[in-house]
Order: structure tokens, then C-alpha cells, then sequence
């Protein structure tokens, strides 16, 4: 089965949780921030975590409705929020995340009621991007044990018929049910996202840094 | 139902549809208010983004599930890079499929074969057409001999086995005499050998039989020659023969005997060759 008995797929390091321009965050300033962090979880890593949840379901609802901007309310759902921290921290009762699925429908509804824009259509990732994913790539895989790695080359192996009756051998060998290897595979596979995700954000902010200098 | 409202638990297809942008308005209401409360179908949710990335990558979805794909699921950037590794997992592990060229003659999916198969239609369309055309024309082309054969005569059929002398008694129909098709005979005697009294025939039609008294009864065969006054033959005949010696029956087309004075000559065809001549008219 998919279900994947509550598991956190996604860890996301410390370091990464600091405001970078990846996350969008247009003119929220840092007090408004660490005030939403505070109202989210005391503990600082833990909000972090719950924050980048809160963002994504966000954007998986949006895109899920067809919003073509879902990044773009997102991000102006947890501005919203933030700004409205002061006003409720005291007084909300409940869970707060549910609180961003209410701003979420109200900014949603505004942006409907704008006028349409042009939707620019979503270009192939240049030759550079393409090199950056798949040193990555290699960077990543190397990072994995040995036994994952094996996992994730042979699960991503052949095709067609081919991939179904491969991935029926390996779960046979491993003395696993299909749906078990699935979920095995699905969860190297999202570390694997993760590490390279990482990397290409390390990539960026080298790029931008050079850019700078 | 496709997702169980007392245990709110989605199935793996709901959570693809919701990836999909396919859930009801109601369902999506549900799944909403779900995923931010149930950390499980979270997780469910972000294994099914990977499995929808490699799919797309893979090409393995439908056409419609495809342009779904585009339009609702790869609308972030984390999405987006996604999608781009799933790809260069493939290109890494998976088998780059190249267009394999086939040595098979008949590959019916070929422009050749194609092309070959559309001539061929043609053809037998085009030979269909004219064959037809052909068959009619020939069919109402009026019969080379202006006449029939007239239907011969067919005789009853009889069964082999049919017993010679049947017990029952035979019972036979005087057949009915048919209506007389020969031309309208007029009958002239010819007595009188001078032309001062002549039998006349008044239009005669069909043919004139006549009926000679011989002077002299003589056996024998005779000719018959008729001419006219002028002595210009009209009818003739070679062989005459008389039944008893004393009389002679000569039988002419009225159609040869226009409105005049005729003379009828027989002549003995013995040694003596004797004639006797007759008169007649005809008004």
C-alpha cells in the first residue's frame, strides 16, 4: 500500500530553514517571521519543520484546484498570516495550521477575482540546469548506502514489462511484498529528492554569490 | 466511493486524483481539511508526487492524465525539480529507447505499406467500376440474330419406370382441332379451253386452286405454265401429277395474278407431249 504509516519522508536540515530567497517570502521582515515561527512552535526546528509543511500543503491544495500561481498565493497566504500573528497569538484557539487553509481560501478567492493574466508557458530546463541535476545525481547516489543504492538502480531499471517483472524479482528476493518495495524505493527515492534539492539550491547560491562578487 | 468517510481514509487513486485536480468539490473539501490535520496522508500524498513525476517522466500516463499533469501538478519549483530528477533517474538507469529499425517486411504501420495497401484499393475499386460498366453495356447490346429459333415441340416427359399398361383406365382426349392457320384457298374450275367463256376471280387472296378437267384423260405427269394475255410467264410448274388421269390440281399464289385476262397451259410430259390451254381472269 502507499499509505506510509505516518512517515516523515522529508528532514529537513537546520541550516537550510533561514528565510533564503527560495522561499519567496517578498516583504515579510524578520520580526513578523520569527513571530509566526514562535506562534507555530516554540521550538525553533520543530516550527521550521511544521512551517515547510504548512507551505507545501498549501501549495498542493492550490495547484490541486488548477491555480497556475499556487507558489505565489502560498507565499502571500503565510505573508498574510504572519502579519495577523500579533493580533491573534493570544486569543486563536486550535490548531494553527488550519488557520493558513482559512487566509488560504480567502486569498484565493481574490485571485480569482482579478483579471487573467497571461500564464507563461513553463520552459525545459536549460543544458546548465541539466548538468547541475545530474551531478547532483551522482554527488546524491554516492551518498547513499550501498544496499539503497542497489535499490534505487534496480527499481529505476528497464521499462515497460520489463521494469514490472524486474521489480517483482527484487521483491521477491527480498522477501518483500510489491507494495512493501514500493515504499521502500518511494522513500530512498525521496531522500534522494532531498539531498539533490540541497544540492541545487548550494548551486544557486554559488551562483548568485559569483553574481554578487 | 473512493474514499471512506468514517476512518477518512483516502485511497492511493483519490490521492492521485487530488494531485490531478479530478476530486469533486466536495472530496476536495474533505481531502483539504485532511491534509492539514493527518500527517499520514501527508506522507501518502508526497510518495504519490513522486510516483505522478516518474509516471509523466516514464510517459506512462494517459493523454488526459497527461495534460492534467501539466496543467495542475507542475506548477512549483519543488515540483518541477521533481519531475527533472525522475527524468535523469530514467536517462541514468533506465533503457534509452532508440528507435529500433525494424527488418520486418510487413510492418503494416508503414508509409510504404501504407501507401502500397491504398494503391491496391484503388485498383480494385477502379476494376469493380469498370467490370460493372462493362457487364451493362454488354447486357443491353441487342442480340446479333434479328430472329429467335422458334420454341421446338417438347415432348412430355415420361417416367422411366412408369408401367406400360396401367391398370387404371385410359382415358383419352379427343385433341382439339386447332384453328386453321392456311392461307384462304379460292377454288376455280377450268373447263372450257376457249376464252370466250372464262371463269373470273374477284380479288382473290391467299391462293386460287385450280381444279382441271382434262379433255382427254391422259396418266402422266404435266406442266403447268400461266401467262398472261400478252404471253408474259407469271407461274410455273414442273411436275403436275393427276390423280386419275382426268383431272389436274394446280395450286397459285393470288399474290403472282394481278387484275387481268390469263392463260393457263398444261403440258403432258410423255411422248406426245399434247397441251391444253385454259383462260381465265382475274378482277
Amino acid at each position: 500500500m502507499c499509505g506510509a504509516q505516518g512517515a516523515m519522508i522529508q528532514v529537513i536540515p537546520p541550516q537550510r530553514f533561514q528565510m533564503t530567497t527560495a522561499r519567496k517570502l517578498r516583504e515579510l521582515d524578520q520580526d513578523d517571521f520569527d513571530r509566526l515561527l514562535r506562534w507555530l512552535d516554540p521550538n525553533r526546528e520543530r516550527a521550521g519543520v511544521l512551517y515547510e509543511k504548512i507551505r507545501w500543503r498549501l501549495i498542493a491544495i492550490l495547484a490541486a484546484r488548477g491555480c497556475a500561481a499556487a507558489e505565489e498565493l502560498a507565499d502571500e497566504t503565510i505573508d498574510r498570516v504572519s502579519r495577523r500573528v500579533a493580533d491573534i497569538q493570544d486569543t486563536y484557539v486550535g490548531d494553527p495550521a488550519l488557520y493558513f487553509l482559512g487566509v488560504m481560501n480567502n486569498v484565493h478567492h481574490e485571485f480569482l477575482k482579478r483579471p487573467t493574466t497571461p500564464r507563461l508557458v513553463p520552459t525545459a530546463p536549460d543544458t546548465n540546469t541539466n548538468e547541475q541535476i545530474h551531478t547532483c545525481l551522482d554527488r546524491c547516489l554516492d551518498r547513499l548506502t550501498p544496499h539503497a543504492r542497489d535499490l534505487i538502480e534496480r527499481y529505476y531499471a528497464e521499462d515497460k514489462q520489463a521494469k514490472i517483472n524486474l521489480r517483482r524479482t527484487i521483491a521477491r528476493q527480498l522477501g518483500v511484498s510489491a507494495s512493501n518495495l514500493r515504499l521502500r524505493a518511494l522513500r530512498v527515492r525521496g531522500k534522494l529528492q532531498e539531498c539533490i534539492n540541497h544540492c541545487l539550491d548550494g548551486h544557486v547560491n554559488e551562483r548568485d554569490r559569483k553574481a554578487t562578487a | 466511493m473512493i474514499s471512506n468517510r468514517d476512518t477518512h481514509e483516502f485511497s492511493d487513486e483519490a490521492v492521485r486524483c487530488f494531485l490531478l485536480g479530478r476530486l469533486t468539490a466536495a472530496e476536495q473539501t474533505q481531502f483539504e481539511q485532511q491534509l492539514f490535520t493527518n500527517s499520514e496522508l501527508e506522507a501518502r500524498v508526497r510518495l504519490a508526487e513522486i510516483v505522478l513525476a516518474d509516471d509523466y517522466a516514464g510517459r506512462r500516463l494517459g493523454r488526459a492524465d497527461q495534460a492534467l499533469a501539466r496543467e495542475r501538478f507542475l506548477v512549483s519549483g519543488d515540483r518541477e525539480r521533481l519531475y527533472s530528477v525522475s527524468q535523469a533517474l530514467r536517462h541514468r538507469f533506465a533503457p534509452v529507447p532508440t528507435p529500433k529499425r525494424s527488418f520486418k517486411v510487413f510492418r503494416l504501420d508503414a508509409p510504404m505499406w501504407r501507401y502500397a495497401f491504398a494503391a491496391m484499393l484503388l485498383l480494385l475499386t477502379f476494376a469493380t467500376v469498370w467490370r460493372v460498366t462493362k457487364e451493362r453495356r454488354v447486357a443491353f447490346i441487342p442480340p446479333a440474330v434479328p430472329f429467335k429459333p422458334k420454341p421446338a415441340p417438347t415432348s412430355t416427359p415420361v417416367e422411366a419406370h412408369h408401367p406400360d399398361k396401367p391398370s387404371a383406365p385410359e382415358h383419352q382426349e379427343a385433341p382439339a382441332n386447332p384453328p386453321s392457320h392456311e392461307p384462304e384457298r379460292t377454288t376455280c374450275v377450268l373447263e372450257t379451253k376457249n376464252t370466250v367463256e372464262h371463269p373470273a376471280l374477284v380479288k382473290p387472296s391467299g391462293a386460287i386452286q385450280f381444279q382441271v378437267s382434262l379433255p382427254e384423260p391422259r396418266a402422266g405427269a404435266y406442266r403447268a405454265d400461266i401467262f398472261t394475255i400478252a404471253f408474259q410467264p407469271v407461274f410455273s410448274v414442273d411436275l403436275l401429277e393427276s390423280t386419275d388421269g382426268s383431272k389436274l390440281e394446280l395450286t397459285v399464289p393470288a399474290g403472282v395474278l394481278k387484275p387481268g385476262d390469263y392463260k393457263v397451259k398444261f403440258m403432258h410430259l410423255g411422248k406426245d407431249a399434247s397441251e391444253v390451254v385454259y383462260y381465265f381472269r382475274v378482277e
